[in-house]
């Protein structure tokens, strides 16, 4: 078992315990008189994740963890390339709520484009201008749906 | 009576035809640029299905499952690149074909063979379907609640090398659905004080997550972003070697109809897959041909078992879906989603109470494999030129269309917030091994557990007996048990 393995399944275990603990006590309602308590299927199913976690985490332990394993799941590329799209997907929210629909997808679309390395700048315009104008009028005058 | 003819006259009419061979077309092209799927292109296509009436909007994501299963086989054929994981068996015989200049020859043979399988799956969705939604209505809540069961132990032990990612996948989809309204008193559960999870996670935004925009992220981690595919049909190519002769398609139905028989079984059980049934298919053919030396040299019998074989997985798959309400795959589970967006549930009682809706999906599902079949054949050179477009063309779009397909489902952003946080989720899942299809079928099965659990116990005065007394819920529990002690058993030899 690979290190990264390892910690996803300590990490499991302490989402589950915090779930039990926390999450589901404060955020369930107060159970009926008859049948199952609103809290009861979340514990059970937190519970077992926490179990099968724990049991994954032991066999990796006995089987021995590979701690300096360099072809791991997540590498700094993967979390490079995760934070640049992200960064740019998240912009869609004051993108639309400053610029509206079609400002705001023309500039994430073109920034979409700028991370991923487009080279042709016309092919990139026409897509960038063309889709969120296709959506636009897909959207609100064929299925008459508000856009922001 | 009255019912079959409004059903059939829903599927017929105008409108549903036209979305129908739309989703059809878009499925082939789907299908056809590898790293995308059917089943994606369903999950981005569910907000256009919320202003079409059921039928319709069933047809049209029928119409994309059938038409991505077979776009599947062009990129498999042409390229030797699975467009979808289904096909990955046509490639053995599809791209030596290809390579001899007879590749628009097998093409046209994976269509017949695709045309075979829609059609023997539609049949056997009219033929199981009703006996098995009569048998389902005596079903018990405990009944249904040990086959919920049942079914996602099966999908773990089979989606995931181990079955204890695949369970963790599963109950963690559970305890996301836990989320919004609890199914008996209505009361909401862990909102949060915010009001849209008030109504819980849209199932539109864990598919997009989960299943689109984690896959595209995947996909642009690879370097192969400018590439174009390269994918190009013989224009030299003589007659006979571009088209097949009736003795030919003679000689084929035999193979087609048989692998047919396997994709409807192997479809009709929950989980087993596609793709499992296109190599069961491809094995049986080599095994009972004539000509099994032939196979993996160019062998159209060994196009035309795993494409009739995969394709009859989707209507087939329907079945546990309308009797049931458990869907086998993914794109089942989708379009069960797409069920409940038109407030029809999935199960034994739609058949008494929606039965026009019935009959008009099994008319839509005929239809959707017809249209697979005359938009293959006239459209075959265009997708061919379509599958050439750079995917770093088509990745930023698709990323964008699925947050603005996000944003349709609520109206608002915190939809658009929701998908991404499950991208994520969904990304770092398929990183480390746990199965996006156990959790979204999980995620879709978890009112329905929660459900049949709650009538269980209120039935039998607050009791857990019925669990242990009745005789279904106990087979169940140990098939449970032997399909996970197996699954155990297997990951450990491969350990080993």
């Amino acid at each position: 078992m690979r290190r990264q393995e390892f910690f996803v399944n300590l990490l499991l275990m302490a989402v589950s315990v915090f779930c039990i603990a926390y999450v589901i006590p404060v955020w369930s309602p107060e159970p009926e008189d008859l049948g199952l308590a609103p809290a009861t299927l979340p514990t059970l199913l937190c519970g077992l994740v926490f179990v099968l976690a724990l049991l994954q985490a032991f066999k990796g332990w006995r089987m021995g963890i590979d701690w300096g394993a360099r072809d791991v799941p997540i590498s700094k590329e993967v979390i490079v390339h995760l934070v640049k799209y992200f960064a740019v997907m998240l912009c869609i929210f004051p993108a639309w709520s400053y610029l509206g629909f079609m400002g705001g997808s023309v500039v994430v679309l073109f920034l979409l484009y700028a991370v991923t390395g487009l080279r042709n700048k016309t092919v990139t315009g026409i897509i960038c201008v063309g889709l969120p104008v296709v959506c636009y009028i897909l959207f609100r005058y064929g299925l008459r749906i508000p856009m922001p | 009576m009255e019912n079959v003819l409004l059903g059939f006259m829903d599927a017929f009419n105008a409108t549903s035809l036209l979305f129908l061979v739309l989703g059809v077309v878009c499925g082939i092209i789907v299908g056809a640029i590898p790293g995308l799927t059917g089943p994606m292109a369903i999950a981005l296509c569910i907000p256009l299905t919320y202003y079409m009436s059921t039928v319709a909007a069933v047809g049209f994501l029928v119409g994309i499952n059938k038409g991505g299963t077979f776009g599947g086989s062009i990129a498999s054929i042409l390229l030797n690149t699975p467009g979808s994981p289904e096909s990955a068996a046509t490639c053995y015989d599809g791209y030596p074909l290809a390579r001899k200049g007879k590749g628009e020859k097998a093409l046209r043979i994976s269509l017949a063979a695709s045309a075979v399988g829609d059609t023997i799956s539609a049949i056997s969705l009219v033929v199981l379907s009703i006996p098995l939604a009569t048998l389902a209505l005596k079903l018990a809540p405990v009944d249904i609640c040990s086959i919920i069961i049942f079914s996602l132990v099966l999908v773990s032990g089979l989606e995931t090398a181990s079955m204890a990612k695949g369970l963790i996948a599963g109950a963690v989809g559970m305890l996301l659905s836990c989320i919004g309204m609890e199914p008996v008193t209505g009361q909401s559960r862990f909102d949060f004080n915010i009001l849209e999870l008030s109504a819980g996670i849209p199932l539109m935004c864990v598919a997009v997550g989960t299943l689109a925009m984690s896959e595209i992220l995947i996909q642009m981690q690879k370097a192969t972003l400018l590439e174009k595919s390269g994918a190009e049909l013989s224009l030299k190519a003589s007659r006979e070697d571009r088209h097949v002769s009736f003795a030919e398609y003679r000689s084929l139905l035999k193979t087609a109809l048989r692998a047919s028989g396997i994709g409807v079984i192997i479809g009709v059980l929950p989980g087993l897959g596609a793709t499992m049934a296109a190599f069961m298919a491809y094995g049986t053919a080599k095994k009972t041909s004539k000509h099994p030396e032939e196979f993996g040299k160019g062998s159209l019998e060994g196009i035309a078992a795993p494409e009739a074989a995969n394709n009859a997985i989707i209507g087939a798959n329907l079945v546990p879906l309308l009797t049931l309400g458990i869907p086998g795959n993914v794109a089942a589970a989708i379009i069960m989603g797409a069920f409940i967006v038109h407030g029809i549930a999935p199960g034994p009682m739609m058949f008494e109470e929606n039965p026009r809706v019935v009959y008009g999906v099994y008319a839509a599902v005929f239809l959707a494999g017809v249209a697979n079949f005359i938009v293959g054949s006239l459209g075959l050179r265009l997708f061919i030129r379509i599958m050439g477009v750079p995917k770093v063309y088509l990745y930023p779009a698709v990323l964008y269309i699925c947050m603005v397909g996000s944003y349709l489902v609520s109206g608002s952003t915190f939809a658009v917030g929701c998908m991404l946080a499950l991208a994520l989720l969904g990304f770092f899942m398929r990183q480390f091994g746990y199965s996006f299809v156990t959790f979204l079928i999980g995620f879709v099965l978890g009112h329905g557990l929660e459900l049949s659990l709650q009538q269980t116990l209120i039935m039998g005065g607050d009791s857990p007996a019925a669990f242990y007394t009745r005789p279904l819920p106990i087979l169940f529990w140990i098939l449970s048990v032997i399909i996970a002690v197996r699954s155990y058993r297997q990951a450990h030899a491969k350990q080993a």
